[in-house]
């Protein structure tokens, strides 16, 4: 499976969080923790509303969390 | 290996073990040698309208002993399961490889067909494609969840 051209940010701004768990973030988003390894993975491209379900966990924009590499 | 990846497989297994039971079953009280093509065709149409219930009925009591399992390995406590977008996705698109392989196997029972080798030829083959799509949708789902989609 080919990795995605999109990157996120979503391990360093768990770590910045106090360490936030895999599943605590998976719990406030409402999907399952394999999901969130998935998409840090970039292994899932999530939905525009998870992706900003996600940006709102960290209070951070959707940018600062997702980014686009058209290169890859 | 992961909760879905396990009732995939799990999936799989209890499919293909309901088959053979119930195929035994059937085998032994209800096959008669020497039936012509309509009885023929009566008994493979029963066999595989029953079939579908049977399976049904089999797979729903699994689950609800996968989840009595995964509620006593938890210390009695009941885990809601999540199916989020990532999980529909990997459905959809494990089902869709299933199908695929399915229809192959039947347009394989319709050459068996033009090819004069008879209705139990090709009942069978529809049996074994079912089979065969059955390992394609546990392959790709387990493949989908380790590799992503």
């Amino acid at each position: 499976m080919a990795k995605s051209k999109i990157t996120n940010q979503i391990r360093k701004l768990r770590f910045l969080k106090d360490e936030m768990t895999q599943q605590d973030l998976a719990d406030a988003v409402g999907v399952s923790r394999q999901t969130i390894v998935a998409i840090e993975k970039g292994n899932y491209s999530p939905s525009l509303e998870l992706a900003f379900k996600l940006a709102q966990s960290f209070d951070k924009s959707i940018e600062d969390v997702f980014s686009y590499d058209d290169q890859k | 290996m992961s909760y879905q990846e396990k009732k995939a497989l799990l999936n799989f297994v209890t499919y293909v073990i309901a088959l053979l039971l119930y195929a035994n079953y059937v085998h032994a009280h209800y096959w008669q040698e020497g039936m012509n093509t309509d009885e023929l065709l009566q008994f493979w149409s029963r066999f595989l309208l029953i079939m579908i219930p049977v399976q049904i009925v089999i797979h729903i009591i699994v689950h609800i002993l996968l989840g009595i399992a995964r509620g006593m390995a938890n210390g009695g406590k009941i885990k809601e399961e999540v199916v989020d977008e990532f999980d529909k996705i990997i459905e959809l698109k494990s089902s869709r490889n299933g199908m695929i392989s399915f229809a192959f196997t039947f347009i394989g029972g319709l050459i068996w067909l033009a090819n004069g080798y008879g209705v139990n030829h090709f009942f069978m083959t529809l049996i074994i494609g079912g089979v065969f799509g059955e390992v394609i949708e546990a392959v790709s789902r387990v493949y989908y969840y380790r590799k992503g989609v």
